[in-house]
């Protein structure tokens, strides 16, 4: 499969050429986390190199280092053997580096030939719609999009050819290595194949590429070679001839998170929230689960696979298509935010800073604004009784009380979350919703918040966390349900659960086999 | 969890007094200027006269701050709306009414023209259009139902308007309660809260359970309620109106609460700081009336001043959300 | 190709429906309004309203807004009245371009401080009359030499010299905002910052650019209206905002940024001027042409909005989200599905 790289690179390392792209010895921190600690990568002329790990193992740190966006604490990096520096983004760009983000920079009310040479530098002042179509059709030819009119509007393509437009942005700046950040996370089947071919196709001509993914089929139809992060380090780069989807997950495996976990409790029989065939945007077919009190739920599946779905619409965030859903054997209405949050449900979203906290207000504001109506009588706010059940959840999630009145923007990102989680307790809500509880959280609030949620089980409370993060789902959890592309795959209780398998099952289907391998090149 | 000595410092209230104490002090620099430049400044009747002048421009700032804090900018059709409370209140004496059910019909009246605004704006379409149309039908509205001519109260003068409580003009009491009890409003009611809250983030205000829509109307309700009183006070000093009155209202307000340091697109701020605004806007004035300054100083000083302040705070806010 | 042609008509659909109708009305009813007399009145609504409407769109294309056109239409009269003793074309040009300078520096401010345009121009709209009064020397003044301004009253079968002037701006700018690189850069920065910023378009030039064209053409209206009327008053052309605003809109372009053209301009521009003339014609009241124009404003942004066209983008126009410089985290989009 790999008879490009073979051809140009030398993969038998005889006479190699210099690499493309060699890293040595790079290590970044931030704060008080080791995101990357003195890892080597290399990259060869026209190779795809698979880049996998876990959520947080350091890939994206890598992406953004080599990308010019943030700068590396310590290490070389070499570009055709040439010790290079690329930081800033300028620098990294001028040194043929260009990456395919997962959020777009074209211009929807912009047409295609525009999007084209927008912000490109060297093109004439004078734009000429009939040279401008004619230099897009050269370019849309080059990614597959050959049959596309230039001067259609970006707003009326698909997502699949605005990501293809995105890589034919790229090569006009002749880039040499190019960095896909999950490219086919929001993709349909159909639409995932012609971006491959284009990968492939662009490796034929010898450029190179960084292809990060947790979609492993997608790594053996694709990749020359595999490197694997894990934990902020590196191991040694594999040809993916060598290896299967065992190998890979076994070599992604073993992180150690095991004793962040606070011991699980005993279950009720009764279920306290019943999920029966719950149908929304974004989900394939009907969810239907159980959560008792007591209870932590983890959804766990990669972005685009349903469990932020479900977790959405159980919040009344996302109306529902079909399917009832019971709270304490009262149906619960999903038609808004306000009517879920009045029947307990609380909900703590991904973003934080997008919708998780109001960043410029104190942080007693932040914890008292669900449950502010609770200390007040006829509208009038209780300053005393506020202050007081706010000490209180600032005291039991080891926020420092005597800052209340700071902003919330002011503080690390782990009591940033420690504040968007526990502003929910003054609910006494009977369900908690969580999203990616842990997204950007260093290891000290990560426990603690891990700790909390156990808390509140013991308290009757039953919780449901949607995370890509297989180590935090398998540890937290007392039952899992594993989702891929707007599937629930399956559910069982923890202990029947490996986290060989459950990695297995989130990036990984059987009927997806390797097999049909070369048939998307053309 | 370990916090960091530098975090330690209490931003939030020195953010939150910062802009407060620089409009004091700036107040207070220009007062201390004109009274070495202006001997005539510190008398009993100037210092009435500016709190007069700051009075009506204050109510209407101090009850527009709600509006901006839930991030519905300002409005555009401040004059006209006190216009049309002023003209229906004198039009209403001049009929005959007693003056309690006209003041309830005016305030009633107002803050119906002011919920269908808001109703417009609740559904998230740009308040500043949508003010700047409504001002223009009410003030055509206005104009053309009264000849463009002046209405009078005629036979039932209105005595009260021009007259003081205790040496205190009623203006200016009026001013000093409303202040107080929208203060109060904001930051001691649940109304309150959530005002500041959708302002600051609606996204997170929508989970929260907090309705943009309902924080939205009762802004708009505070809003034309201050209009209204602002409108009969005129209509009570001056016992007569017409569709071009208060023509510098809407710049004046949007220039105290500006000024004043409450953040245009919501989250920050208090009517407080409108108030001190204000208030700081009439001293300047004031200053440049007895130091012989034309309109045109006037209006080029008030607008350098809100230029500079208004790029002051944004800078400082900026600077602290970078961090 | 056919459908191509279609689908660039399409913007231009409603606004034209509304012109053809509101035009067979106000000639139904009034018999002054017909024929070539119609056509030139149109016309001259375009030195004023449609000048100011012009520079009113391009910012708000570029998904700002400056509301400070008014005062500096204002000033630009004065401007053009105190330097008229240069001669006619001498104090339009040095008027305009007292305009265009000023607009470059504020629209600079606003992209380098990455301040809030609303709250900026509002500043200026102060700042600006206060000039003018200045200027002015707090009265109306008039042009001594009347005479040099004689050319303007001349009509040439639909056109006056001033709405040639205006015309020509308007196809001028069309060009540029179509044909040009920085033109379609305010396009870009009005329908997707964010996006466009990490595409390579400079923050500030756009601004810079489209600020200065709004300043610009509104000096323009200014100057022209005052030369032509031989005075100018410093307390002029507050309600020229308005008018724009509504001529912009009642054409078609979005509030929402990045889209629109000239001709949307150019049509709104169009029926506002006909209501107005219109209503003038049947002895009507310039405040009742005021009641009119918010009641048409509030009516086609009400339409836009059941159009569904409502989509939410981090502008400041996008909706009363706090505006640009706190980026796209406000906007109240769904995550992933």
């Amino acid at each position: 499969m790999p008879e490009e790289a073979a051809s140009t690179g030398g993969l038998n390392g005889e006479t190699a050429p210099p690499l493309r792209l060699g890293v040595r010895r790079l290590s970044k921190r931030y704060g008080n986390v080791q995101a990357l600690d003195s890892i080597d990568f290399e990259l060869r002329p026209g190779e795809v190199m698979a880049l996998l790990g876990e959520n947080g193992a350091g890939k994206s740190t890598l992406v953004k280092i080599v990308s010019g966006l943030v700068q590396a604490d310590s290490g070389t990096i070499e570009i055709d053997g040439k010790p290079a520096s690329l930081y800033p983004s300028a620098r990294s760009q001028a040194a043929g580096v260009a990456v395919v983000h997962q959020e777009y920079s074209s211009v929807p009310t912009l047409s295609v030939a525009e999007n084209l040479v927008l912000g490109q530098k060297g093109i004439p002042p004078i734009w000429l719609p009939r040279e401008l179509n004619a230099r897009a059709r050269r370019l849309l030819a080059g990614v597959g999009l050959d049959y596309l009119d230039p001067r259609t509007p970006v707003e009326r393509l698909s997502v699949a050819e605005m990501q293809l437009l995105e890589v034919a942005r790229l090569l006009v700046r002749d880039a040499r290595i190019l960095i896909f950040d999950e490219p086919t996370a929001a993709l349909a089947d159909r639409e995932i194949e012609r971006v491959l071919a284009v990968i492939k196709r662009l490796s034929a001509e010898g450029r190179s590429v960084i292809y990060v993914t947790h979609r492993l089929p997608e790594v053996f139809r694709l990749a020359h070679r595999v490197t694997v992060f894990r934990n902020g380090q590196s191991l040694p780069p594999r040809s993916a001839d060598e290896l299967d989807v065992d190998a890979v997950i076994a070599m992604m495996l073993g992180r150690e998170l095991g004793t962040m976990f606070p011991a699980r409790g005993s279950l009720a029989d009764e279920p306290l929230l019943r999920v029966d065939g719950l149908l929304a945007e974004g989900l394939e077919e009907p969810v239907s689960l159980r959560v008792h009190p007591g209870e932590i739920v983890g959804l766990t599946g990669q972005l685009g696979s349903g469990a932020s779905a479900v977790v959405q619409s159980l919040a009344g965030m996302l109306p529902p298509l079909a399917g009832r859903v019971e709270l304490k054997g009262v149906e619960l209405s999903l038609r808004s935010r306000v009517a879920t949050l009045k029947s307990g449900v609380a909900y703590c979203t991904a973003d934080r800073k997008k919708d998780g906290i109001f960043a410029g207000r104190p942080i007693r504001e932040n914890l008292s604004s669900p449950w502010v109506r609770a200390v007040s009588s006829a509208g009038w706010i209780s300053g005393r009784r506020e202050r007081i059940r706010s000490r209180e959840i600032a005291a039991e999630f080891a926020i420092d009380v005597k800052r209340l009145g700071a902003a919330v923007g002011a503080l690390s990102g782990g009591n940033q979350q420690k504040v968007a989680v526990g502003k929910w307790l003054g609910t006494a809500p009977g369900v908690i919703l969580l999203e990616e509880p842990t997204r950007g959280v260093d290891i000290g609030a990560r426990a603690e918040i891990y700790q909390r949620l156990r808390d509140l089980c013991s308290a009757g409370v039953g919780i449901v966390v949607a995370s890509s993060d297989t180590s935090e789902i398998l540890g937290l959890s007392d039952t899992i349900a594993t989702f891929y592309r707007g599937r629930m795959i399956r559910i069982l209780p923890h202990d029947e659960w490996t986290e060989d398998a459950l990695v297995r099952e989130v990036m990984h289907q059987e009927d997806e086999a390797p097999a049909e391998a070369g048939e998307a090149a053309s | 969890m370990r916090l960091s000595g530098a975090v330690r410092l209490p931003e939030g209230r020195v953010w939150d007094w910062l802009p407060l104490a620089i409009i004091i002090a700036l107040a207070l620099a220009g007062i201390i200027v004109a009274v070495i430049i202006t001997p005539s400044f510190l008398t009993v009747d100037n210092i009435r006269a500016i709190l007069r002048n700051a009075s009506i421009v204050g109510i209407v700032a101090v009850a527009m701050t709600p509006m901006t804090l839930s991030g519905n900018f300002v409005s555009l059709a401040i004059g006209q709306s006190a216009m049309l409370a002023m003209v229906c209140f004198v039009a209403l004496v001049g009929d005959g009414w007693p003056q309690p059910l006209a003041i309830i019909v005016v305030v009633a009246g107002l803050i119906v023209v002011g919920v269908m605004q808001g109703a417009i704006v609740a559904t998230g379409l740009n308040p500043i259009i949508i003010t700047l149309a409504a001002g223009a039908i009410i003030f055509g509205v206005v104009t053309e139902i009264t000849g463009a001519g002046i209405v009078r109260t005629g036979d039932y003068l209105i005595g009260w308007g021009s007259g003081t409580v205790g040496g205190i003009p009623i203006q200016v009491l009026i001013f000093l309660i409303f202040t107080v009890v929208v203060s109060i409003l904001m930051s001691r009611t649940v109304l309150g809260r959530e005002t500041t809250l959708v302002g600051a983030n609606r996204a997170t205000a929508r989970i929260s359970g907090i309705s943009f829509t309902r924080v939205t109307i009762l802004a708009f309700v505070i809003f034309s309620v201050g209009l209204a009183i602002a409108g009969i006070l005129n209509g009570a000093a001056f016992n007569q109106a017409t569709s071009r009155s208060f023509p510098n209202l809407t710049i004046d307000a949007i220039a105290a609460l500006l000024v004043g340091g409450t953040a245009i697109q919501g989250g920050h701020g208090s009517p407080l700081r409108s108030a001190g605004g204000a208030l700081f806007i009439a001293v300047i004035s004031s200053m440049m009336v007895l130091n012989d300054f034309s309109t045109g100083g006037r209006l080029a000083v008030q607008g350098g001043v809100v230029v500079a302040v208004v790029v002051l705070l944004h800078e400082l806010r900026r600077r602290r959300e970078v961090r | 190709m056919f459908a191509h042609a279609i689908d660039r008509l399409r913007p231009y659909a409603l606004p034209l429906v509304v012109l053809l109708i509101t035009w067979g009305i106000i000639a139904g009813i009034t018999p002054s309004f017909r024929g070539v007399g119609s056509i030139f009145a149109v016309l001259e609504g375009f030195p004023l309203v449609g000048l100011a409407a012009l520079g009113l769109a391009v910012t708000i294309i570029a998904g700002e807004l400056d509301l400070s056109v008014g005062s500096m239409a204002a000033l630009a009269a004065v401007v053009a009245v105190l330097t008229s003793p240069t001669g006619l074309v001498p104090c339009i040009l040095i008027a305009t371009l007292v305009g265009v300078v000023f607009g470059a520096v504020q629209g600079t401010l606003i992209g380098y401080l990455r301040i809030n345009s609303l709250v900026f121009t509002i500043g200026t709209l102060i700042l600006l009359r206060g000039l003018t009064y200045i200027a002015s020397d707090n009265a109306p003044i008039i042009i001594q030499n009347i005479t040099i301004t004689d050319p303007l009253l001349d009509r040439y079968v639909v056109f006056s010299i001033s709405s040639i002037t205006a015309v020509t701006v308007f196809i001028l700018a069309g060009l540029f905002l179509t044909y040009t690189r920085w033109g379609r850069e305010i396009y870009a920065i009005g329908g997707a910052r964010n996006e466009a910023i990490a595409a390579g378009v400079p923050r500030i030039r756009p601004l810079t650019v489209s600020f200065a064209i709004s300043a610009g053409c509104a000096s323009l209206a200014g100057a022209l209206a005052a030369t032509r009327g031989g005075s100018a008053a410093p307390q002029n052309y507050a309600d020229l905002l308005l008018s724009g605003a509504a001529a912009a809109l009642l054409g078609g372009i979005s509030l929402y940024g990045g889209r629109g053209s000239v001709i949307n301009v150019a049509l709104g521009v169009a029926v506002l001027t006909v209501v107005a003339t219109g209503l003038a014609a049947r002895g009507s009241t310039a405040y009742l042409v005021q009641l009119v124009t918010g009641a048409l404003l509030l009516t086609m942004i009400a339409i836009e909005f059941l159009a569904g066209r409502l989509t939410l983008r981090d502008t400041i126009l996008g909706a009363g989200l706090r505006g640009h410089t706190r980026g796209p985290e406000d906007v109240d989009s769904q995550r992933e599905g």
